[in-house]
C-alpha cells in the first residue's frame, strides 16, 4: 500500500475549493484536511475534514489545528495567514509549508518592500518613480518621463489630503502643479503613468527554481464594461496556446524572466528560500512589461484558471517547492481555453447581500465545467446561504475561448437566487476590444502576425 | 491609510480643473472632512496603473463630487461618466443620489450628462465662485 499523505490546506474562496480540487485529483493516496471560513457541498467532497475557522490568520490557532492533524504538509491559500507568520509558526512545529515565511510574504503585504527590492537589484519592469522634498531636479525628471502622475508621499500634513495630477498638458503645467503642492509642505511623488493591459502571470518556486504557470487575465471591476467599484475579481479567462490575445510569446518570456529575478532577489535579500506562489501582476505599455505589483500566493479566480489545466500531479509539485527541487520535475498544462465567471450577491461589493438562499440544482453539469465554493455555505446545491462576498465560480473549458466562454456563462445564468455575474468575460467583444486598445497602443508592428490562427 | 467613512472624493476633468480641485479641497477642509482631489483625470485612466486607485477612492468615499466642464469631447473624456451608464442597474452608491455631487456649466455638459441617464441633480455652476458656494451648501447638508 502507497503512502498516505496528509495535507492541511488554509483558505477561503473559491480559489481553496480549486487548490482542494487539484490535491483531490492527485493519483496518491491523501487525506486533505481543511481550515475554512465556511463549508460547501465542494469542500465537503473533497476533504476528510472541513473546520469552519474564521481565525486562519492567526499562528496560534492554524498551529492547535495543525497539532492534531499532523500533517505531512500545509498549503496556505490567501495572503492574511502569510503576512501574520502562519508559515513560521508551522515550520517551528516542523510542518513543512507550501507558502512563503512572513519577512518573504512582504513582497505582497509591504508595497516599500517590494519597491526597494526591485530598486536594488535592478529588475526589468519596475516603474519609474522619484520622490521629491525639494524642487532640484524635478523638471528634468518631467521631461525623462513621458506620461507621469504626481501625488503626495502617503498623508499630507496629518490631514490625509491627496491630490493627484495627470494629463498635464505642458511639463511647465506640472511643474506649476508639483511647486504648489510642495510649497503646502508636501514630499511629492512623481509615478510613470502606464497605459495598457493587465495580466496574471504566476509561478511555481521552492527557492532555486520557478516554474511558471499559463498567463491569465483577471477583471476586477463589479460591473460589465470594465465600470464600477473594484473587487477581488469577477473572472477571468486564458487561452489554448497558452498566452493572451495581446500577449506573444517574446512577452511571456520576459514575465518569467522577471519572475526568476524576483526568486533570486528574494533569496539574496532575504537569505532564506522563497517556496509557495510568485504571482507577478504586469502591464504590457508600449514600453514593455511594468510590475504593478506582487502577491505571494495564487490569485482569486486565477488559481481556476490554471489549477484546472494542471496536467502534473499536484502534490508532486508541493513536495517539489518543499524539497527544492522542482527544477526535476516536468509541469504541464493542458491546451485548452478556460473562461471562469463569479457569481456574486446582488450589490456586492459595496452592500452585498448576506444569508440569502442561492439554488444550483438547476446548473447542467458536464466535463468541462467546474464549480468552485466560495463564501456560500450549506451542504446541499439547492439550499446555499450567500456569506457575503463572490459565492460560486464557473469555470468553462473548451477548445477555445468561445467555447469556454460559453459553458461558464450557461452555468452562471442557471443560479437562481439574488446573484448577478459579468456576462462579458471571455466574450469575444471584450477580448477583441483589449487586442484593440494594445493594437492601437503598440501601432502597426503590433503581435498578430505572432498569431494569426487566433480565434476568440 | 485616509478614513474613507470621512472622505470626500472629487473628480475633475476640466479645462481648468487645478483651480477647481483647489477650492475643492479647501471647503472639504472646511466640513471637517477629508479631501482626495482628481486633477484631469480622463478616458485612458481607465486602462492605466491608476485606475485601480481612483476607483477605490471614488466608490470607497462618503461623498463622490464631480464636475463636468468645457466642450463636448472634454465632458466625454471625463474618468467618471462611464460609470453611470450601468450605475443605474446596481446598487453602487452614484445609483443613490444622496452621497453623489455633480456640477457642469451649461449648456454642452449637461446634454452629455442627459446622454448618460444623469439627468436630475446636476448643479449649474458658471463660475469658481459659483462652485465654492455651492459646493460648500450641498456638502453640509450631507456632512452635519
Amino acid at each position: 500500500m502507497k503512502k498516505m499523505t496528509k495535507i492541511l490546506l488554509i483558505g477561503k474562496s473559491g480559489r481553496l475549493d480549486a487548490m482542494a480540487e487539484a490535491l483531490y485529483r492527485s493519483s496518491r493516496n491523501k487525506e486533505i484536511y481543511l481550515l475554512s471560513e465556511v463549508n460547501s457541498p465542494g469542500l465537503a467532497r473533497k476533504a476528510r475534514k472541513v473546520w469552519r475557522e474564521a481565525r486562519t490568520d492567526d499562528p496560534d490557532v492554524v498551529a492547535g489545528y495543525a497539532k492534531e492533524i499532523r500533517p505531512d504538509f500545509a498549503i496556505i491559500g490567501p495572503e492574511e495567514p502569510l503576512a501574520s507568520g502562519v508559515v513560521d509558526k508551522l515550520r517551528e512545529l516542523g510542518i513543512p509549508t507550501v507558502g512563503p515565511s512572513r519577512s518573504l510574504a512582504r513582497l505582497e503585504s509591504s508595497k516599500a518592500f517590494t519597491r526597494t527590492l526591485l530598486e536594488k537589484y535592478r529588475i526589468d519592469g519596475r516603474i519609474k518613480y522619484r520622490t521629491f522634498e525639494v524642487e532640484d531636479g524635478l523638471e528634468a525628471y518631467l521631461h525623462e518621463l513621458s506620461e507621469f502622475v504626481i501625488k503626495p508621499d502617503g498623508l499630507t500634513g496629518g490631514k490625509g489630503v491627496r491630490v493627484f495630477g495627470d494629463h498635464f498638458a505642458t511639463i511647465e503645467e506640472g511643474l506649476s502643479y508639483c511647486r504648489q503642492l510642495l510649497a503646502s509642505g508636501a514630499t511629492l511623488i512623481v509615478e510613470e503613468k502606464l497605459i495598457g493591459e493587465e495580466f496574471s502571470f504566476q509561478s511555481f518556486c521552492d527557492g532555486r527554481h520557478v516554474c511558471d504557470m499559463i498567463p491569465v487575465q483577471d477583471h476586477k471591476r463589479a460591473e460589465e464594461g470594465d465600470r464600477g467599484p473594484n473587487t477581488g475579481g469577477m473572472g477571468s479567462y486564458s487561452c489554448e496556446d497558452h498566452l493572451l490575445p495581446f500577449l506573444s510569446q517574446d512577452h511571456i518570456d520576459e514575465a518569467s524572466r522577471i519572475n526568476k529575478a524576483v526568486a533570486a532577489a528574494l533569496l539574496n535579500e532575504c537569505r532564506e528560500e522563497y517556496k509557495g506562489i510568485l504571482y507577478g501582476s504586469f502591464i504590457l505599455t508600449k514600453d514593455g512589461l511594468k510590475i504593478i505589483e506582487y502577491n505571494a500566493r495564487f490569485g482569486d479566480p486565477e488559481a481556476m484558471n490554471v489549477l484546472s489545466l494542471l496536467r502534473t500531479d499536484f502534490i508532486d509539485i508541493c513536495e517539489a517547492i518543499i524539497s527544492g527541487t522542482l527544477d526535476k520535475l516536468h509541469i504541464a498544462f493542458d491546451r485548452k481555453a478556460t473562461v471562469c465567471k463569479y457569481v456574486v450577491p446582488r450589490g456586492y461589493p459595496n452592500s452585498a447581500e448576506n444569508g440569502s438562499k442561492i439554488d444550483l440544482s438547476h446548473v447542467t453539469h458536464s466535463r468541462n465545467l467546474r464549480i468552485f465554493y466560495g463564501a456560500v455555505s450549506g451542504t446541499r446545491d439547492d439550499d446555499l446561504e450567500l456569506t457575503g462576498s463572490r459565492a460560486v465560480a464557473f469555470l468553462g473549458i473548451g477548445d477555445s475561448l468561445k467555447a469556454a466562454e460559453e459553458i461558464a456563462e450557461r452555468a452562471a445564468m442557471q443560479v437562481v437566487g439574488p446573484v448577478r455575474h459579468r456576462a462579458d468575460i471571455g466574450t469575444t467583444k471584450l477580448v477583441e476590444r483589449r487586442a484593440d486598445h494594445m493594437k492601437a497602443i503598440l501601432g502597426a508592428d503590433y503581435l498578430y502576425a505572432a498569431q494569426p490562427k487566433r480565434a476568440v | 491609510m485616509t478614513d474613507q467613512s470621512k472622505a470626500v472624493c472629487y473628480v475633475d476633468n476640466g479645462p481648468d480643473a487645478f483651480a477647481y480641485c483647489q477650492i475643492a479641497k479647501q471647503v472639504i477642509e472646511r466640513c471637517k472632512m477629508i479631501p482626495i482631489t482628481y486633477a484631469n483625470f480622463g478616458e485612458r485612466v481607465r486602462r492605466s496603473n491608476q485606475d485601480h486607485a481612483v476607483r477605490d477612492d471614488f466608490y470607497g468615499a462618503m461623498v463622490a463630487a464631480i464636475r463636468f466642464s468645457g466642450d463636448s469631447k472634454k465632458v466625454a473624456d471625463h474618468w467618471a461618466i462611464a460609470e453611470f451608464e450601468k450605475a443605474w442597474d446596481q446598487d453602487f452608491f452614484i445609483a443613490r443620489r444622496e452621497r453623489l455631487l455633480v456640477y457642469a456649466d451649461m449648456p454642452i455638459p449637461i446634454a452629455i450628462l442627459h446622454q448618460h441617464r444623469l439627468s436630475e441633480n446636476i448643479h449649474v455652476v458658471q463660475t469658481l465662485d459659483d462652485f465654492q458656494s455651492r459646493f460648500e451648501i450641498d456638502l453640509k447638508a450631507l456632512v452635519s
